[in-house]
């Protein structure tokens, strides 16, 4: 009886291991670790890269001196405390909390400014490169790069932004109100992981179009971990327009105590300038 | 007869391995290839004790790394909050299950016992936020052999072949898999105009968004990135490599040639991207070049194009337009439907250089009863006598059309379909045609009746 069982799962063996596989194996593609462990479905380098959005972080100043040209990260070991796969992929991961999680996206940039970079980057900023792999590698040639934010290990004095009776004021130059229909929204800080945070999403209601920038203030001074373009499919469906699915914007502060009056925040379009008010969640 | 034999011949995937025409178990000396076949089993523990015992370096050291991400086999060590010093105690079974395996691999708690440490071992390497797939092989190949017999089994030959024959697939259906994704990414690339498998800067382009994300030199890199013509042809020879790989399964006259253009591909892959593929590359050497189905029949490069997926189609397609050499085609002359295809091709199809004859009957037994070790059961075969090489299911079919005029020679075209392919069709219909078309008895002419022979 054993015999027979034996044999017959012997014959049979291939037509029950294939079906298991091959659903375990697709089931494991929207597992996070991209598979259930050891059901590989073998689709790594199965796309061939065409045109690449990479996210790549620069090194612009050392002890405090600027270099000549900024440097990706990537390409200068010397300024990593750890191995290249293990920064970009940080990198992207930080790329993409931005869109998503502002806590996360604050706590992957310390990790990388504090355990990644090395101690005497003082200055560095996110880019988004786009470039196509053969030609990038054959002569460096990028299609686009695009600076998203600058950051400094130690924060320099900063320059207050002010109001002035027919705009504001920021490093000398005045920008004008908006006279746009703004549709926005600036809730309440709140608090989470021991961090302030700031949220909120602004849109111009009537021409559809998202602000260039916006910046979140504290005091007047600009917050170093702001996020805009961030994605809220909640006001997709809110407002039933795809358009305004990256208005989205976030301020994430690590402050000991706060006062909500010490919060401002402006929306840029087109060199105009328009004040939110703050709402409670 | 045994009935494990007659549940092979007729089980939809074994019974293609007792094929006719270069199959696995052709001309094969059982005893030889299964003796054989447990060497290849012994060396494999071999070469797991090796690599197992090249990771011995980390011994200590990686136990005193925190898992951040641990995967199942291992998540009991997280969820009991024991000690990451456990692990060594895993890599250390793992080293020694390895070489108990290679010193008595015919014991199966041995085998199981492998299969188990590495498992978790490999589950260990890969809980740290990304999982690698350097030892995936290597594991469902343990996993495959845990399945080999006892000393004591009865048709232990027979048993220990096929279990050899289910880790040789595994393997094969991992490339398969691979070159699956390759082709229908490709496809959906191709389709949204983008770039793909199918432009000429593919493995340009793969080459260099691996050397510039890994800020990296490699030997032939520069080459491919500089020069696009060399890296596609490269490229799409590997996704057709890999693609059929799973049909050379009982193509044994294959076995050798396509295990090296694997490792080929492998080395090719180490030299443009400088990914390691040493543990693939062994167990491929094992199963396939040193294949047990294999090592003992000459090589004539007539045979392995004539087995090549869809080139060697291509060239049975070519021959059909030249004048087909003669053949016998014996078929079942208790099958209606075997029966009404020869008519057909007698009165319709005005078969040329062809004569008949029953399955079973004396000049079968003659022409391919002798020649074969196994008996067969089938409803046509075809038989060269060019060459005295016979051809069964669907490619049976096929080549019988060739002679016949047209337009149902056309119906030689399914040539080009991989056998293996078009004998799930075949084999569909062959289980139900005596239910549904029963039998029947064929009336002939004297001159329809010279053209048979017995």
């Amino acid at each position: 009886m054993l015999g027979r069982l034996k044999n017959s799962l012997l014959i049979n063996a291939v037509l029950l291991f294939v079906p298991v596989y091959v659903l375990m194996a697709v089931a494991g593609d929207s597992h996070r670790h991209k598979e259930i462990y050891p059901f590989f479905s073998w689709s790594l380098f199965s796309k061939i890269p065409g045109k690449m959005n990479m996210p790549t972080v620069e090194v612009v100043s050392v002890d405090g001196k600027k270099l000549d040209k900024p440097i990706d990260v990537v390409f200068a070991p010397e300024y990593l405390q750890v191995k290249k796969m293990k920064a970009v992929s940080l990198i992207y991961k930080w790329s993409g909390a931005r869109l998503k999680d502002p806590v996360s996206a604050y706590e992957i940039r310390r990790l990388l400014q504090d355990k990644v970079l090395t101690q005497n980057v003082t200055e560095y900023r996110l880019c988004a490169t786009v470039y196509e792999p053969a030609q990038r590698y054959r002569d460096g040639a990028l299609i686009s790069k695009e600076v998203i934010e600058g950051y400094y290990k130690v924060a320099p004095s900063a320059t207050k932004v002010i109001k002035q009776g027919n705009g504001w004021l920021y490093d000398g130059i005045t920008y004008p109100l908006y006279k746009g229909t703004l549709e926005s929204e600036f809730l309440k800080p709140t608090t989470k992981k021991g961090l302030t945070v700031v949220q909120g999403f602004a849109f111009d209601k009537v021409e559809k179009t998202l602000p260039d920038s916006v910046w979140v203030l504290h005091n007047g001074i600009k917050c170093e971990d702001q996020l805009d373009g961030m994605i809220r499919q909640d006001l997709v469906s809110r407002y039933n327009d795809k358009t305004i699915r990256k208005s989205g914007f976030s301020g994430v502060f690590d402050l000991d105590s706060f006062q909500e009056a010490d919060f401002s925040s402006l929306v840029f379009f087109n060199g105009h300038v328009a004040e939110m008010t703050m709402r409670t969640p | 007869m045994s009935l494990m034999y007659k549940k092979i011949f007729s089980h939809v995937f074994w019974k293609h391995a007792f094929g006719l025409d270069g199959s696995l178990f052709k001309d094969l000396d059982m005893d030889k290839a299964h003796g054989y076949a447990q060497l290849i089993v012994r060396v494999f523990y071999f070469s797991l004790f090796m690599a197992a015992y090249s990771t011995i370096r980390g011994l200590g050291a990686a136990s005193s790394s925190n898992v951040v991400d641990p995967l199942w086999p291992i998540q009991w060590v997280s969820d009991l909050g024991l000690n990451n010093e456990i692990f060594t105690i895993i890599q250390v079974l793992f080293i020694s299950a390895s070489l108990l395996a290679f010193i008595v691999p015919q014991f199966r708690l041995v085998r199981i016992l492998v299969t188990i440490s590495l498992l978790c071992y490999s589950a260990y390497t890969n809980s740290f936020g990304k999982v690698d797939h350097g030892w995936h092989l290597y594991l469902w190949v343990s996993f495959a052999f845990v399945f080999l017999p006892n000393r004591k089994a009865s048709e232990k030959a027979l048993r220990y072949l096929m279990t050899f024959v289910f880790a040789q697939f595994i393997v094969l259906f991992s490339y398969t898999m691979s070159g699956f994704w390759k082709l229908l990414y490709g496809l959906m690339q191709w389709r949204g105009g983008e770039t793909s498998i199918f432009s000429l800067d593919s493995l340009s382009n793969q080459v260099a968004q691996r050397l510039i994300q890994t800020n990296s030199e490699s030997v032939i890199g520069d080459f491919i990135v500089q020069n696009e013509w060399p890296g596609f042809i490269m490229l799409l020879s590997a996704v057709f490599l890999e693609l059929f790989s799973v049909l050379i399964l009982f193509r044994s006259r294959l076995h050798q040639v396509w295990g090296l253009s694997l490792i080929l591909m492998h080395t090719g892959i180490y030299l443009a991207m400088t990914i390691s593929f040493y543990n693939s590359i062994v167990v491929v050497g094992l199963l396939f070049v040193l294949s047990p189905f294999a090592v003992h029949r000459p090589f004539v490069t007539k045979h392995t194009l004539a087995d090549l997926p869809l080139i060697g189609n291509l060239f049975l397609m070519l021959g059909l337009f030249k004048s087909p050499s003669p053949a016998i085609l014996f078929y079942d002359a208790e099958c209606g439907v075997c029966s009404s295809f020869v008519q057909l091709l007698l009165r319709k199809g005005k078969v040329k250089n062809m004569r008949f004859a029953p399955i079973g009957g004396q000049v079968y037994q003659e022409k391919i009863g002798a020649n074969s070790s196994m008996p067969h059961f089938d409803s046509i075969v075809y038989f060269s006598e060019s060459n005295s090489e016979a051809h069964m299911h669907s490619r049976a079919i096929a080549l019988a059309l060739s002679h016949s005029a047209a337009p149902y020679k056309w119906g030689a075209l399914m040539l080009f379909i991989p056998r293996e392919i078009a004998d799930v069709g075949y084999n569909l219909f062959a289980r139900v045609r005596k239910r549904i078309f029963g039998e029947q008895c064929m009336l002939l002419s004297d001159s329809e009746q010279a053209l048979f022979l017995s």
